[in-house]
């Protein structure tokens, strides 16, 4: 073909065919051209189902594969399940789920009950199978955070009804940023609560010494209680807070509290300067 | 179809070019009509569509001859059931995707998404803006799932001037959708958590803008400050709510937004001045590409300039392959191209409304504008460009009306005189404005120039909306936040 370096082809008829007579005698639906010919048909329809294959293919690859987390295996009488290592940060302590289904058998009895608080996803009570250890308490609480402080249990121990553990912080370089973890046995009284005190420190988990961020309550540690001590706060959104860290683990950031049902901006906006994660 | 009088001598139009039309009437058809279906459905009519097209193949092949059926019919047929096939089967798979986001089943509920986002803000008449995202993490904490979805957000503070590619973080509430089987709108809770910076492509429009606004601000006064970026970008954050409602009273909105208008314009305006300029054929085309290339990324992404955008490819494509270009096919083929790839945006308003109006005006303008133009009662009421305007106008609002209406965005009954009256200063604005956007970045005092070239024009526009939008009949609007 000519290079036409102006543009200006002359129209393409054939001579003859400029006599308007000609052209006019044909009505308009006969100068439509409705159909492609083979070639051109067979083009499109390739043409189109490839396109359809790509796009189908497309918006199909942003499904989601599946639930986000494997559930967490259930702890069953006569069987516990083994230790999460991975969850841990550290690896060193917490290896041993010695329990062999011998050493359960023999300590069939009542269920133990025992509060797991801090550093894990679900602060709480958890039920265990009599002859359970630390690591199995940590372990139904959803594991132990990032930054928890693991090696000060001894994952080892077989708990006892009514125990408390708390898991408190990972020493940091600059020596230790918060509660130490430990084991309170039941008799011990340790939770000299304030409710209505909305400034006092979170007097939780029986660490009162918080000796991070004084004043400052923790969303994700705290329990109800000092939840319901903050303002904009009641026993009802103190729950939904709970409901929230039970679902979904712990706050991200502090802005995150607005994902909790009853926090409006305003209560937000008051919250921020009291609270922390 | 066309008007013809038959005193007139018949003007041979072309022949047209139908040739596409029937499979994309097809494909519009499928998508629309499976748009509320369950995936399921939609995948049986395709299947049923494909079983129908095979038949009619083999109809054509083997026993056609002997029955005496048209093989050209039954191939069209076969064309138009395997295309509406996969457009029924593409917007199947579009279902299933949002039914298998986490999202749309969380209405009322509150959560937390991470995601990109897609394009500018736009202001709503609350007072928030609106920032298009898509949701590519939905779910907070240990709930987390990955999975795509673009999605509407709602906002007040922190959330304008995201350049498009900014990763946010934010915790949203999901309200119910717009239009019921519609997605779901997100409303944000707090403002975003910037996790990661845009590229380039983000930045540069959003500094084009931004300077674009600076040039405004600095050549003009009043109202048209806010008024040309919103012209020219669609950047609406400088338009003052007032100004707004009389825009859509006047039915004036579609200029405030950039529209397919604008595309083509800046395209004309290129290759004409590149042929004035005496660049040569191939020059003017890449010339004029680089241009649509740079408008689309600096307006963003919407539907209008989507579809100006492909047709305009298209034909400078044909350009450069020395076709005539056929505007039609050009049209059908794009249209068939979103409808294929993205059900979601092809179903939209302002996608239909680019498109109805479009074909309008190709296949009606010109015999309405000669019609126009014919003497009666012994005079001539309109003369050449005159007639050309009206017709344009006329074609234009009678294709959008329905779809207008149906959407619920129906202005007020003095838009078609409105849009005649504006005619002839939206080209001005848009050329001289999107040329003053262009050189802001690298010459301001030029620019600066330019945009005040555009104030007499920008002041018409806006007298012309202030007056109609205070004539009887035209519709108010709730102050904002009542």
């Amino acid at each position: 073909m000519v290079d036409d370096p102006d543009g200006e082809r002359p129209e393409r008829i054939a001579p003859e065919e400029v006599d308007l007579a000609a052209w006019a005698d044909p009505p308009w639906w006969r100068r439509i051209r409705w159909a492609p010919d083979r070639l051109a048909g067979i083009a499109l329809v390739v043409l189109v189902v490839g396109l359809g294959a790509f796009s189908v293919h497309r918006l199909l690859s942003t499904v989601p594969a599946g639930a986000p987390v494997p559930e967490l295996p259930l702890a069953t009488p006569g069987e516990t399940p083994a230790a999460d290592a991975a969850r841990t940060p550290s690896t060193t302590g917490e290896q041993e789920p010695p329990t062999s289904a011998g050493a359960e058998a023999e300590a069939a009895g009542e269920p133990v009950v025992v509060a797991v608080v801090g550093m894990v996803a679900r602060s709480g009570l958890v039920t265990l199978a009599p002859g359970a250890r630390v690591a199995d308490a940590l372990d139904r609480a959803g594991g132990v955070l990032d930054g928890g402080d693991s090696d000060g249990l001894n994952l080892a121990r077989r708990v006892a009804d009514g125990e408390q553990i708390l898991v408190g912080v990972a020493p940091g370089p600059e020596g230790p940023l918060g509660p130490r973890s430990g084991i309170v046995g039941p008799g011990t009284d340790s939770q000299p609560s304030a409710p209505g005190a909305p400034q006092a420190p979170p007097a939780q988990s029986g660490g009162a010494d918080a000796a991070g961020s004084p004043g400052l309550v923790n969303i994700n540690t705290a329990d109800a209680t000092a939840l319901d001590g903050l303002p904009g706060v009641g026993p009802v959104t103190a729950a939904s807070i709970l409901a929230w860290r039970d679902a979904n683990g712990p706050f991200g950031s502090v802005d995150q509290l607005a994902e909790v049902d009853g926090i409006g901006p305003a209560t937000l906006a008051r919250l921020r300067p009291l609270v922390t994660v | 179809m066309t008007v013809e009088d038959p005193d007139v001598p018949p003007r041979v139009p072309a022949t047209r070019d139908l040739r596409l039309v029937l499979p994309t009437l097809a494909v519009l058809v499928a998508t629309t009509a499976t748009f509320g279906l369950r995936p399921a459905l939609s995948v049986a009519v395709s299947v049923v569509l494909v079983g129908a097209a095979v038949v009619a193949t083999v109809w054509a092949l083997v026993g056609g001859t002997r029955i005496g059926v048209d093989r050209t019919a039954l191939g069209m047929l076969t064309v138009i059931l395997v295309t509406g096939a996969v457009a029924a089967g593409s917007q199947a798979a579009r279902v299933h995707a949002v039914a298998a986001h986490p999202l749309p089943a969380m209405v009322g509920q509150r959560t937390g998404v991470e995601g990109v986002v897609t394009g500018f803000d736009r202001p709503l008449r609350s007072g928030g803006v609106m920032v298009p995202i898509r949701v590519e993490v939905a779910g907070s904490g240990k709930n987390a799932t990955e999975a795509e979805l673009d999605m509407v957000l709602l906002a007040r503070d922190g959330w304008r001037g995201l350049p498009p590619g900014t990763r946010v973080q934010a915790s949203v509430s999901v309200l119910e959708p717009m239009t019921a089987g519609d997605l779901p709108v997100l409303r944000a809770l707090t403002p975003p958590k910037v996790i990661g910076e845009p590229g380039l492509s983000g930045r540069l429009p959003a500094g084009v803008r931004e300077r674009f606004r600076e040039v405004s601000a600095r050549a003009l006064r009043g109202e048209s400050v806010g008024l040309l970026p919103s012209f020219v970008l669609g950047d609406e954050g400088g338009v003052s709510t007032r100004t707004r409602d009389e825009f859509r009273a006047a039915g004036l909105s579609h200029l405030a937004a950039v529209s397919g208008a604008n595309t083509t314009y800046v395209v004309g305006a290129v290759l004409l001045s590149a042929a004035a300029l005496g660049v040569g054929r191939r020059g003017r085309i890449v010339t004029a590409a680089v241009a649509l290339a740079a408008f689309v990324t600096v307006v963003g992404p919407e539907p209008a300039v989507l579809r100006a955008a492909g047709t305009g490819a298209i034909g400078l494509a044909a350009l450069a392959a020395h076709r005539t270009g056929r505007p039609l096919a050009a049209l059908a083929a794009i249209v068939m191209l979103v409808s294929v790839l993205d059900p979601a945006t092809a179903t939209g308003a302002g996608f239909t409304l680019s498109v109805a109006a479009t074909a309008a005006l190709v296949l009606a303008a010109r015999p309405v504008a000669q019609w126009l133009r014919q003497p009666r009662l012994g005079r001539e009421w309109f003369p050449g460009r005159v007639a050309d305007v009206v017709a344009v106008c006329i074609v234009a609002h009678l294709a959008t009306l329905p779809v207008l209406i149906v959407s619920g965005l129906e202005s007020g009954p003095w838009a078609l005189p409105a849009n005649i009256a504006v005619a002839p200063a939206v080209p001005m604005v848009t050329v001289l404005g999107t040329l003053a956007a262009a050189v802001g970045p690298v010459w301001e005092e030029g620019a600066v120039l330019l945009a005040a070239a555009c104030a007499p024009a920008l002041w018409w526009l806006d007298a012309v909306a202030g007056v109609v939008a205070s004539l009887p009949g035209s519709p108010r609007f709730e102050p904002a936040g009542a």
